[in-house]
């Protein structure tokens, strides 16, 4: 039996691994880029979200052979997507219209885990900050 | 859920802060 269910409640299913076979929602999850990175969602919640990924220079590295710049890019801006995503209802969609990273310390290999929270919420801009660790 | 599923005093890799905007009505429907 077909059940269309919110985007938070799918997604808190879908991390829980309680999904049933006739649940959907109106955003496509998996995302097709966090296939292809195969990144994970860890936690959700209304506004807040984790993703994580297995980052390795053997797959991700720059000329430096350090983690690309563009991943962590990446990574934050699907946990900051998946959070916004809770909010958003049937006849809505959103769209980033910034995004700018402090890059702190290299990284080699292992898990990474962005985590981002609403700092201010609109009706039309909502502002995050997301941190990876 | 409160699973502490990473070390808190991990390192901090990097920090980003973001705008997200709502699309709502016909510019919701993209192409």
């Amino acid at each position: 039996m077909k059940n269309n269910i919110s985007v938070l409640e799918y997604l808190k299913k879908m991390v829980d691994g309680k999904l049933n076979s006739g649940d959907f929602t109106f955003m496509n999850y998996p995302t097709n880029i966090s296939k292809t990175l195969n990144m994970q969602i860890e936690k959700i919640a209304l506004g807040e979200a984790t993703i994580s990924i297995n980052a390795d220079i053997d797959i991700h590295g720059n000329q430096q052979n350090t983690v690309h710049g563009g991943l962590m890019c990446e990574l934050a801006d699907q946990s900051i997507g998946t959070a916004h995503s809770t909010f958003i209802n049937e006849n809505e969609s959103f769209a980033s219209v910034d995004l700018k990273i402090n890059f702190f310390a290299p990284f080699w290999k292992g898990k990474l885990f962005a985590t981002s929270k609403i700092i201010r919420k609109g009706k039309t801009l909502t502002h995050y900050e997301c941190k990876i660790l | 859920m409160n699973v502490k599923f990473y070390d808190e005093n991990k390192k901090e890799i990097a920090y980003v802060t973001s705008v997200v905007m709502t699309l709502h009505g016909e510019k919701a429907k993209g192409r």
